[in-house]
Parts: structure tokens; C-alpha cells; sequence
């Protein structure tokens, strides 16, 4: 939850000034800083070769014909310009996956939100409570949970069958156009967890006078949500907007295993991702692939921008400090 | 103690700064160490790879055993994947440089593998193999241009696979060679309507890029001219998906949310599903196919067009020699045991289709059982039917199968017509050829 504390800078102990002060020696700080960064040299090393390395290579794919086979040759921005102007199937997954982030996002944060502020009392057994919900988390993105999917909600699955027993139609999430989303949707946000656990460590920093005292003024359960709890927890709130939105962007595990890297059926899971991935590892466009990964980029980019900008309106800090 | 402070933070600095270096020192050396395969044993260390499920790695780690223990001097080192996956990895290998020395690839990844340069030439050189035991026409489906690139692993052929079994419950004929596709409208609709609409005939050819292929060869066309373009036109594949799209409404064929399950192989689709009774399929898939179903299965020959099945022996799938291979007199020793050598023979089964030398598929074929002996007899009975190969398909094959998938399956799901979706696969199609 390191990040949460990013947002949102703790207040200084009163122990910390002594050590400050200890620490502000010249040459010690120096040997410090030495010491730091040259323990850091085998992870900038790392983050060199493995990461800015390969992200300015794709930068310059972008601007190739590279197929995995022959040299790249550079053909300037026809990759973008086929993207945009002559790509049926770039709008259609761009439409996929906002159609997947605009439902995802808030439903998934509402449905933490609502279960964080649950387990905040102090019951029997909320430790474990706690533990079950956040586990599909960490289940929700394997592979194994993927094919568990699959197979539950296919033809002839648990979740058919169940239909069926109810006097329902039985159904086959699956292979169908019009519920094989949902479906993946569903999968999403089931996996509440992780937002979860960060609104609980959120609602814990709220001073319990401050519900005493509007209680005392006369305010019932909504109206301590609506005056305490979400203002003083609007940065925690942020932060899980922001991560959500970004991580919804990127969605491809589920997509690409319940679809069998296909995106069908009749490309009605063809998430940006599968797409980009279709078309590096089955086509072997990998320049396009990777003009793709660009316009991803920069696509998130702006909107995480704008997001900061707008986040001035309504997020408040407890500290006084705005971002 | 303050004036000892300073000493011991400079010397525990120093300490940091050598371990940190040496951390990673240590760390760039261990990268570096992967390089060198280097054998202590002085044994050649080959390399194979291949995709198929479970029980073909079976029978070919048997028949590596088998090779190794005739060379004593060469250990092979496999590996294997399902087929998607396989020709993903096999393609980043091979960029960068560090492919195995003997690969099992597709039909329709052949000529861009060969025109990149990848692949030695197996009639001549450092690889060279005798394969003077296999049909020469067959063999020939290897060749890119005058570069024998490949030599077939395995011969198949088109078959509709036929669930005996349920045709026998409910009362419906197995069809036999020589049926019309007018035959497999009735067929289809007498199973639909036996069943009372639980069953399919057969699941919807439409997304089968290969049962295309047979349709066109049936009226003397092909998917491909000579030089890799498109060999049809819009209006013959608007007739076939026609045809698809009326045995799909009447019920004859499968729904489109079963028909798009076919991707996914034998073990889920609607045959072993048991929501169709029939599918187009090649011949060595059946093992495949009888391992997911528990009904019995048979093969029955392509309906025909003025006594035309449009079938053809196709390699399954074939074997090269890494350009970029160490050892190539090993790896081409390895490729000529695993398409000539009895023994090799005896551990593949039909795995992967008929074995490729004539001499030693005969005695195979007499000495056949269970799946083994189902494969090989349909071969034989239909040796008379058959069309000649066609050449190796040209580069962006592979993605024309996955486009006849989708372009289909959105027509069978209602998003478009069958001339709108033909306008655009010819459209794409030609893109993809293009590239």
C-alpha cells in the first residue's frame, strides 16, 4: 500500500525531526546517496536492458515493416495511417475494450467500495472474511481461473445448467455474441479484492471523532458516508480510479484464454490487447504491433493526464496540500 | 563512540560498493554463461521440436529413443507445444537465431520460412537426405521453387468423420463414397429431425478454410493460382457459404455458437459434444476425435461434383533442417530415420497421418489396429479418388484460415450477409496475401 502513501503524505511523528537533523551532515548524506545508488546499479541495469531498451526499439518498429523473419524496413507512418484510416477491426476493438473499461471501472470500485466499508466493523471472523474476498484477486488473472470460466459458463456448464434448472433457457455465455463479454466483464470485477483492501486501509485513517461529531449534529448513515467517509477517502478513491482505469486498458489474460487467443466469437471479445497480440504473434505485423503499443501508450497517457487535472476538483487532502 | 562513527560507515560503504559490483558482476556473468551449449561428453546434442497433444509426444519420444539408441554419439533434446502457440514461439526462434535443429512445420508456413532462408536445402549439402523412397509427386509438396525446403512427416487426407453410433440409434444411414452435397442436405436434415432438433448432421463447413479448398477443387478451381494469389472469385465463395448458410437454417448443420467451438479441437467440439453427427476433418485427426468420444467413429470420403471428391494426399505436416543448425549431417540423419526407418514407422502409429516411405507404409498398413488400422484402410480404399497435390500455399495462409472463421462465424451469428462478408474476406484476403 506503499502507493496509497504516495497520494497521500503521511503527517510527520514527532520523532522525526531529531533524525532529520542527524542526517543533513554534508558528506554522510553523499555516502548515502553513493551507497543507495550503487546498490541500485543491478536494477538500472536490469531496467535498461529489459525495459527502456526493448520500449524505444518498439517506438522504432513502429515506423518499420518488421515480420519477426526479414530486417525492418522503415515505411514512416503508413502502420499509423492503415490504423486509422483503412482498419475496420482497430475501431471495432477500440470499441470492445471501452465498452469493457466504461463498465469495469466503476462497477468493480463501487462493488469494493461497498464491501470494504461492510468489513470495517468489527465483527467475529472479519479477518476472514476479508481473506475470502480478496483472494479471487489473486486468483482472477491466473490462467486456471480463465479456463474455470470457460468451462462454467459454456455449453453444457455449471452456469447452463443451473439456468436450466430453474426453468430457464440454458445458455452458452461462451459462443454467443451478445454474452460472451459480459461474461469476461463478470470475470473482472468479481476480482474486487485488491481495491478492496486499499479502501479498508483508506476508511481506517478516518478519526472516528469525526463521525461522533456528525452524528451528534444530527446525520444518519448516508449522510456520514456522504459528509466523512467519501470526502476524506476521495484520495484513496483516486488512486483506485486511476489504477482501474489503466489496468482496464490492459486487460488481455481472460479475453485471450476464454476465447482461445481468438477474440470471437465474431470478434466479440476482441480486446485491444488480443488484437495487438494477433496481429504481432499470428501475422507477424510486429511493426504494426507495435504502432499499436504506441497508441496505446499515449492514448493512457493523455487520459491519466487529464485525470490528475480534473482530480483538483474533488479530491481532497487531508493535509492541506492539492496535487 | 561518536568519533568512531564516521571510520566504520566508510569502511561499511566500501564493503557495499564491492558487494554491489559483485552482485553484479556475477549476475552479467551468469547471463553470459546461458550462451555456450557446450558438451563435456563429446556427444552431438540435437535439437527437435514439434506441436500435437499428449499421445502423439508419445510415440514420437518413442521413436527418438529408438533413433538414439542406433546413434550412440547423437542425444536429441525435444520439445513440443499445441499448434498456435508452437508456430508463435517457432517464429521468434527463428528471429532470433537460436531455432532447433530439426523443426516440424506447416504446409502453409513453408514458403515464408523458405523465403527468408531459413531452411537447408534437403536434396543436396550439408543436409542432404535420401528420400528416394517416397512418392516423388508427395515429396515434391516439399519444394520451394527448385529448394527441396521440407520433406512430409505424415500423408492425410480430407474425410467427413462419422459418428456411427448415433446414426445407428437413430436410424439414419452412415452415407457412403460417392454421396452428392445434395445427399448431405438430406443426410443433415434427417438427423435434425430424427433426433427432434438435439442433433445436427454435421457441423457447418462454413468456417473450414480447407473444406473450401475441397468445394473449389471438386469444380476444377483451387484456393491459389501459381504465383500465390487468390483462385477464386467473390461469387464462388458466396455460393459455398450459400450452401453452408441453408444447412444451417433448416437445421441440417450446426447453430453458429457450436460451429465457432470447432476452433477450440476435437476434445470440445460438437462431435464430441455429440450435437453433430458428422464433421470435416482430416484423416489424422481421428485418433484425436475417437479419444474425445465414446460413440464409434468412421471415415466416409467427400461428397462428390460429377464424381469429383476434390481430396488430395496432403503432408500433415513436414520436416526441415535449421539453416542456422551446428549440426546438419546429425539433424538430416535424424529427418531421413523419422520418414524411412521401419522402427520409426513402429513407434509413430499414424500420429501424424500415413508414414512417408511407400515401401514401409505398406507393411504398416498390413500389420494395422484399432485407429491405426481405420486410417489406413480408408486411405487404401480411397488411394482412386484422389486429385493431385496442389503446390505449397503461398505466404498469409495461416491468417486466411483464421479470417474464414470470423468472417463466417459473423455471418452464422447474424452481423452481416453472406455477399457482404464474401466482399470483405476477398478484401482482406487480398491484403493479407499482399503483405
Amino acid at each position: 500500500m506503499s502507493s496509497t502513501a504516495r497520494l497521500d503524505p503521511p503527517v510527520p511523528t514527532s520523532a522525526a525531526p531529531k533524525r532529520t537533523h542527524h542526517r543533513t551532515t554534508p558528506i554522510k548524506g553523499l555516502a548515502d546517496r553513493t551507497a543507495g545508488y550503487v546498490f541500485l546499479l543491478p536494477w538500472f541495469a536490469g531496467l535498461a536492458i529489459f525495459t527502456v531498451g526493448p520500449l524505444v526499439y518498439s517506438l522504432y518498429l513502429s515506423f518499420t515493416d518488421y515480420n519477426l523473419l526479414q530486417p525492418p524496413h522503415w515505411v514512416g507512418l503508413a502502420n499509423f495511417r492503415e490504423m486509422f484510416a483503412h482498419d475496420p477491426r482497430f475501431y471495432h476493438a477500440v470499441k470492445v475494450t471501452l465498452i469493457y473499461v466504461v463498465v469495469v471501472t466503476p462497477v468493480k470500485l463501487a462493488l469494493a467500495l461497498a464491501v470494504a466499508v461492510l468489513l470495517n466493523r468489527r465483527r467475529r471472523g472479519v479477518g476472514l472474511y476479508r481473506s475470502l474476498f480478496y483472494l479471487p484477486s489473486l486468483l482472477g488473472t491466473s490462467v486456471a481461473v480463465a479456463l474455470v470460466w470457460r468451462s462454467m459458463f459454456g455449453q453444457g456448464g455449471a452456469v447452463s445448467n443451473g439456468l436450466g434448472s430453474l426453468g430457464l433457457p440454458r445458455t452458452d455465455f461462451i459462443n454467443s455474441t451478445t454474452w460472451s463479454l459480459p461474461a469476461i466483464i463478470l470475470l473482472a470485477c468479481w476480482q474486487f479484492g485488491a481495491p478492496m483492501v486499499i479502501f479498508l486501509a483508506g476508511l481506517k485513517q478516518i478519526p472516528s471523532e469525526l463521525y461522533d461529531a456528525v452524528s451528534v449534529d444530527g446525520a444518519g448513515t448516508w449522510g456520514r458516508f456522504r459528509h466523512v467517509t467519501l470526502p476524506l477517502l476521495s484520495p484513496v478513491l483516486f488512486f483506485n480510479v486511476l489504477l482501474e482505469t489503466i489496468n482496464s486498458f490492459q486487460a488481455f489474460t481472460p479475453a485471450f484464454v476464454i476465447s482461445n487467443g481468438s477474440g470471437g466469437p465474431a470478434d466479440s471479445t476482441l480486446f485491444y490487447t488480443l488484437y495487438l497480440y494477433q496481429r504481432g504473434f499470428t501475422d507477424f505485423r510486429f511493426g504494426y504491433a507495435s504502432a499499436m503499443a504506441w497508441t496505446l501508450l499515449a492514448t493512457v497517457a493523455v487520459l491519466t493526464a487529464l485525470m490528475f487535472r480534473a482530480s483538483r476538483a474533488w479530491v481532497f487532502y487531508t493535509d492541506g496540500g492539492s496535487r | 563512540m561518536r568519533i568512531r562513527v564516521a571510520p566504520t560507515r566508510r569502511s561499511k560503504l566500501a564493503t557495499a560498493v564491492i558487494a554491489a559490483t559483485a552482485v553484479a558482476a556475477s549476475l552479467t556473468l551468469t547471463a553470459c554463461g546461458g550462451e555456450s551449449g557446450g558438451s563435456g561428453d563429446g556427444k552431438v546434442h540435437l535439437s527437435f521440436s514439434w506441436w500435437g497433444d499428449a499421445s502423439r509426444a508419445k510415440s514420437t519420444e518413442a521413436a527418438i529413443k529408438l533413433f538414439e539408441k542406433a546413434h550412440p554419439t547423437i542425444e536429441v533434446g525435444t520439445q513440443y507445444a499445441q499448434f498456435g502457440p508452437y508456430n508463435q514461439k517457432l517464429a521468434t526462434q527463428i528471429a532470433g537465431g537460436g531455432a532447433p535443429d530439426l523443426i516440424q512445420i506447416d504446409w502453409g508456413n513453408q514458403s515464408q520460412y523458405a523465403r527468408s532462408n531459413t531452411l537447408l536445402d534437403l536434396s543436396s549439402g550439408a543436409a542432404k537426405v535420401d528420400f528416394s523412397g517416397l512418392d516423388p509427386a508427395f515429396a515434391s509438396s516439399g519444394k520451394d521453387g527448385d529448394k527441396q525446403v521440407a520433406l512430409p512427416f505424415g500423408q492425410t487426407t480430407q474425410s467427413f468423420v462419422v459418428d456411427e453410433t448415433e446414426l445407428k440409434s437413430l436410424g439414419v444411414p452412415v452415407p457412403e463414397a460417392g454421396w452428392t452435397w445434395d445427399d448431405v442436405a438430406t443426410f443433415g436434415k434427417a438427423v435434425h429431425d430424427r433426433s427432434k432438433g438435439e442433433v445436427a448432421g454435421l457441423s457447418d463447413p462454413g468456417t473450414t478454410w480447407a473444406a473450401f479448398q475441397s468445394w473449389l477443387y471438386q469444380r476444377g478451381k483451387d484456393l491459389y493460382t501459381k504465383d500465390g494469389r487468390l483462385g477464386f472469385t467473390q461469387a464462388d465463395l458466396e455460393g459455398f457459404w450459400n450452401f453452408c448458410a441453408g444447412l444451417r437454417k433448416s437445421g441440417a448443420a450446426t447453430p453458429a455458437n457450436q460451429t465457432a467451438t470447432l476452433a477450440n479441437g476435437p476434445a470440445e467440439d460438437p462431435l464430441a459434444k455429440n450435437t453433430a453427427a458428422a464433421e470435416w476433418d482430416y484423416d489424422s485427426i481421428y485418433a484425436s476425435h475417437a479419444a474425445a468420444n465414446k460413440d464409434h467413429l468412421v471415415l466416409v470420403p467427400l461428397p462428390t461434383v460429377g464424381g469429383k471428391t476434390g481430396m488430395y494426399a496432403k503432408p500433415s505436416m513436414l520436416l526441415s533442417v535449421y539453416a542456422g543448425s551446428k549440426h546438419p549431417k546429425e539433424a538430416a540423419e535424424l529427418l531421413s530415420f523419422l520418414v524411412n526407418d521401419p522402427k520409426a514407422a513402429g513407434a509413430l502409429g499414424t500420429s501424424r497421418g500415413l508414414f512417408p516411405n511407400l515401401g514401409v507404409r505398406k507393411s504398416q498398413t498390413a500389420s494395422a489396429t484399432g485407429d491405426d488400422k481405420v486410417v489406413s484402410d480408408y486411405e487404401a480404399a480411397n488411394a482412386a479418388r484422389l486429385s493431385p497435390t496442389p503446390t505449397a500455399p503461398p505466404k498469409g495462409d495461416g491468417q486466411l484460415i483464421t479470417l474464414m472463421q470470423r468472417i463466417y462465424g459473423g455471418i452464422s451469428f447474424g452481423q452481416q450477409s453472406v455477399a457482404a462478408g464474401a466482399k470483405d474476406f476477398m478484401a482482406q484476403a487480398q491484403q493479407a496475401l499482399a503483405k
